[in-house]
């Protein structure tokens, strides 16, 4: 692949990235641009933002990746990330619009009347949001080593700045349109060139016009398809993706954006179709690989697959111009996400620590992106769908039992909420370190692996998969707490409830 | 919704008005012709308040019950997909465009399904307002 072509896509992107994010920062000129686009977001628009900051460098370089190196049962993690916004419609879409809070630990708060549980959010939220992070500064290392003779880090610090200048500058209201326009270019960065792709395999650039040929028992064998599916695995990982959503902190923030609950509703429909439009783009890219490129099927290289597979279908300039526009798509993956995170975090941290002026928010937005990017610099890159997978696995043991029982149980009191998200937390924290530690020590992740005896395979699949029980044990711990709370649920709840559910009155 | 309805959290909070929905009663029984017009703003405010809290509840529940019927629905067809497509050996000889069926369901079937639980609880949720709205201007009008 060629140097010049790629570095010219990323500079184009960032050069857009910066002019819309520029036009954002001269109409955002209140407190409430900043944080929510003062809630006056055009459905189609929000909608746009919202699918562009999902789409992470997760499905678009790592669930091909997946799909390449161990089969079907990469395709859960697409299904699942869709699906958990279904659940964050059908549960906290229109109630959490309603609340009138800007972030989960506002949120929180006006719920349960409470500074400790408010606080014990926001360490979470930042968690969170920093380990969500740190695998898209890894992907734009790993972009960048692919296309140019650089070391990594060069791709990351490069997004960490960009990403932080354009938040910094503009906050949410710049953010919104930089994050609709990335979603465009990330669909088209994947779709055309899958179009021209898959023209190719059926031999429109070949001169006798001959289709590739390929046993299909071969490429896509019953072991690694969903008939070799592991049972509890899939299950946990189900659960985890479906509920995971809903305690992200980026996703939630976005609905503050939306005029009201019944559009908050609608936008978040809108924003279904597009991801799975998405979704099914970039899992037909997947079974691309398998037939073209089973060599890249090695941890560490396979999810450069999709920078790949146009070279080396589409012969001449057509490829490498192809190849370009993915490179940008993947670059859009990278900052759509990181700034979403970046303008949620920074939100928790400036209200948080500094009463939520502009100048703290500025601030925040720079130092919550310099935490994940120097654990980026420390860490290993590893399968970049797998780690966005553990950060939904951990949203889903600490935080998603509060919020939705927040929204629908008027029991919950601040204790049960403390102790249900510190013990999701730490049993879910120390499973999944656990589990590594093991993987480390040359375990498998069921009853494979090189190092044997010791540590039975049900515990190694529990530890390497613990949303199946760290979820319930969570949520039984909010719901005990809350009713031996002899303090009970604080006065105001049934009218905080009331807000959240009955419809804006109609404007006359 | 009427005015009344913005007026009926505050009064309703306030102790002293719950005192005169008792007292209107006999005011309101022995003299209903002549003061109808002056006492029945009270009254109404306080039933209006009251009607309010019911219909809040059933929406709640409503909402609830639709979300939890959803999601349970979606649930059921997700796992009937799931044990179709990897307990099914037979589906692996049946290849479309060079790929076994399992693997086209595992990469495209569950989004459709997605989609239409979405548009269908968007739909009825919305329509659960919707009679709220009418139930509570009723009661605000009686």
């Amino acid at each position: 692949m060629s140097t010049v072509l790629p570095l010219v896509a990323i500079g184009l992107l960032l050069v857009a990235t910066g002019l819309i994010g520029f036009y954002g920062l001269r109409i955002s000129r209140t407190t409430s641009d900043f944080f929510v686009a003062s809630r006056t977001v055009r459905p189609v628009w929000n909608a746009s933002a919202i699918s562009g900051e999902y789409l992470s460098a997760g499905t678009f370089l790592g669930l091909s990746g997946l799909v390449l190196l161990s089969g079907a049962e990469a395709f859960w993690f697409p299904v699942g990330y869709a699906a958990g916004y279904l659940l964050v419609l059908l549960f906290v879409a229109g109630p959490l619009r309603r609340s009138g809070a800007y972030t989960i630990p506002d949120f929180v708060q006006a719920r349960l009347d409470s500074v400790v549980a408010r606080r014990v959010t926001s360490v979470l939220v930042l968690v969170i949001g920093w380990l969500y992070v740190v695998p898209q500064l890894h992907g734009a290392a790993l972009v960048v080593t692919s296309v140019a003779p650089v070391p990594p880090w060069v791709g990351s610090v490069g997004i960490a700045v960009v990403v932080s200048a354009v938040v910094a500058a503009g906050g949410m209201r710049s953010i919104t349109f930089v994050q609709a326009f990335q979603f465009w270019v990330k669909i088209t960065a994947l779709a055309l060139p899958l179009v021209v792709v898959l023209m190719a395999l059926g031999g429109a650039f070949e001169p006798g016009g001959t289709a590739v040929t390929f046993d299909p028992a071969a490429v896509y064998p019953r072991d690694a398809g969903p008939g070799g599916l592991d049972a509890y695995a899939s299950v946990s990982l189900l659960l985890a993706l479906l509920l995971g959503t809903t305690g992200l902190p980026h996703v939630l923030v976005r609905f503050y954006t939306s005029p009201d609950g019944g559009s908050a509703r609608r936008t978040t429909v809108v924003v279904l179709v597009m991801i799975s439009v998405f979704y099914m783009v970039s899992s037909t890219f997947g079974l691309v690989a398998r037939v073209v490129a089973p060599d890249l099927a090695q941890p560490g290289v396979a999810d450069t697959v999709v920078l790949e597979l146009p070279t080396r279908l589409v012969p001449g300039l057509a490829g490498e111009l192809l190849a370009a526009l993915v490179v940008a798509g993947a670059f859009a993956a990278f900052l759509g996400t990181s700034s979403g995170l970046v303008v949620a975090l920074a939100g928790v941290v400036s209200q948080d620590l500094f009463g939520g002026t502009v100048r703290s928010f500025r601030w925040s937005a720079v130092a919550c992106t310099l935490i994940p990017l120097a654990f980026a610099l420390v860490t290993i890159p590893q399968g970049l769908v797998t780690s966005v997978g553990t950060v939904f696995v951990f949203a889903a043991s600490a935080l998603s039992p509060v919020i939705l029982l927040g929204v629908w149980w008027r029991r919950l009191t601040a204790r049960g909420a403390v102790a249900g998200m510190v013990v999701g937390a730490v049993l879910c924290a120390t499973a999944l370190l656990a589990s590594s530690g093991l993987v480390a020590a040359g375990y498998g992740t069921d009853g494979t692996g090189t190092a044997a005896g010791g540590v039975p395979g049900v515990v190694r699949a529990l530890l390497a998969q613990p949303a199946a029980w760290t979820i319930p044990l969570a949520t039984a711990t909010v719901v005990v707490v809350s009713l031996l709370d002899r303090h009970g649920p604080p006065p105001r709840t049934d009218r905080f409830l009331r807000r959240l559910h009955v419809p804006e009155r109609r404007r006359p | 919704m009427s005015p009344d309805a913005g007026a009926g959290p505050g009064p309703a909070g306030d102790p002293s008005a719950r005192v005169r929905v008792r007292s209107t009663d006999p005011v309101h029984d022995g003299a209903r012709p002549p003061t109808g017009a002056g006492t029945t703003p009270g009254a109404e405010a306080a039933s209006g308040s009251d009607a309010a809290t019911h219909y809040t509840r059933g929406l709640v529940r409503a909402q609830l019950r639709l979300a939890l019927a959803c999601v349970v629905s979606f649930l059921a067809v997700v796992a009937l997909l799931t044990v179709t497509m990897s307990a099914v050996p037979a589906l692996d000889s049946v290849v479309l465009l060079g790929v076994p069926l399992p693997w086209l369901v595992h990469a495209y079937g569950f989004y459709p399904v997605i989609v239409a639980f979405a548009v269908v609880f968007a739909v009825a949720a919305a329509r659960n307002e919707r009679r709220f709205r009418a139930l509570a201007e009723e009661a605000d009008d009686a």
